[in-house]
């Protein structure tokens, strides 16, 4: 069994569980969020999730944060010492997506490497080629 | 083999990209559409749209019929997007291969009236959604795959 964590600055958590619901559907809604607000601190949720992740060890965590080495990235990066956690930054919708819909048995490294990649690949400037050749059956 | 034929205005989108073809474990996608074929600019735009690992064909609603019919997409787990009831009318009176129909998304024009959140249909599409039906089509309404199927004949019943 897989849980995904997203726990972000402000509302940005909040607002792409919205948008990951609009695309996915009912899938998003047992996402858990996390949105720091100033005067709050996250390692009060890292230790919040901790306990709920030692109580589930056969649980596979999926934390992903928005910002590397930022407070709330660092807070979770905490929690990287159970064996049933990942904590992945650079949070953008693509990864999201592939966490949500990808395959649902535990990730490997290998796995872990593909999500990057694909949450990588979802950055670019967009240019339209008009003269692509037209694929066929 | 055919996996499933959406009807989508909006053709490939983001809920079409990554929900229903990974659902549907498709390895190529088929948007039939006489408009689009018209449209160098629009297409161009759904090459950017296509997810990664899967082929994307665009043909006219008359390329597609002849595609289907001949057993060259047999190979594939085929997704096919349709823009509009009309033109699935069309598509399942040429391919006897196709028994089921999801409706994703029509648009809100004058003359329409709304039967789920996001499919209006027009007098003439009723009457085509009618036809479709006493063939035995299933015609189900769905956004997104985690959805509960919705007969598109209960939703006109009820209106």
């Amino acid at each position: 069994m897989r849980k995904i964590i997203i726990a972000t600055h402000g509302d940005f958590a909040s607002g792409i569980k919205n948008s990951l619901t609009m695309i996915a559907g009912d899938l998003a809604n047992d996402i858990k969020i996390y949105c720091l607000y100033p005067g709050a601190s996250a390692t009060e949720f890292a230790d919040e999730l901790r306990i709920e992740i030692i109580e589930n060890s056969e649980v596979e965590y999926i934390i992903l944060t928005d910002l590397f080495g930022a407070s709330v990235c660092t807070a979770m990066s905490l929690l990287t010492i159970y064996t049933n956690v990942v904590v992945l930054a650079g949070l953008n919708l693509n990864i999201a997506l592939e966490v949500l819909l990808g395959k649902s048995t535990k990730l490997t490294s290998d796995d872990i490497d593909d999500l990057l990649q694909s949450a990588k690949d979802g950055i670019q400037q967009i240019k339209l080629n008009t003269e692509i050749i037209e694929e066929d059956f | 083999m055919i996996k499933c034929v959406r009807v989508d205005h909006r053709l490939l989108h983001g809920q079409v990209a990554f929900s229903w073809t990974k659902f549907l474990d498709a390895d190529c996608i088929l948007i039939a559409s006489d408009n689009l074929m018209n449209d160098e600019l629009k297409m161009s735009a759904i090459r950017l749209a296509k997810p990664t690992g899967v082929k994307l064909v665009m043909k006219s609603m008359q390329d597609s019929i002849k595609a289907l019919n001949s057993g060259i997409t047999d190979k594939y787990n085929l997704f096919i997007i349709i823009e509009s009831i009309e033109d699935v009318f069309k598509l399942t009176n040429e391919v006897a291969a196709i028994t089921s129909v999801n409706i994703g998304g029509m648009k809100n024009e004058e003359d329409r009236k709304q039967l789920s959140k996001a499919v209006y249909v027009s007098a003439k599409d009723i009457e085509l959604i009618k036809i479709m039906s006493s063939k035995n089509i299933e015609l189900e309404v769905r956004l997104v795959p985690s959805e509960t199927k919705k007969n598109i004949m209960d939703l006109i019943k009820g209106e």
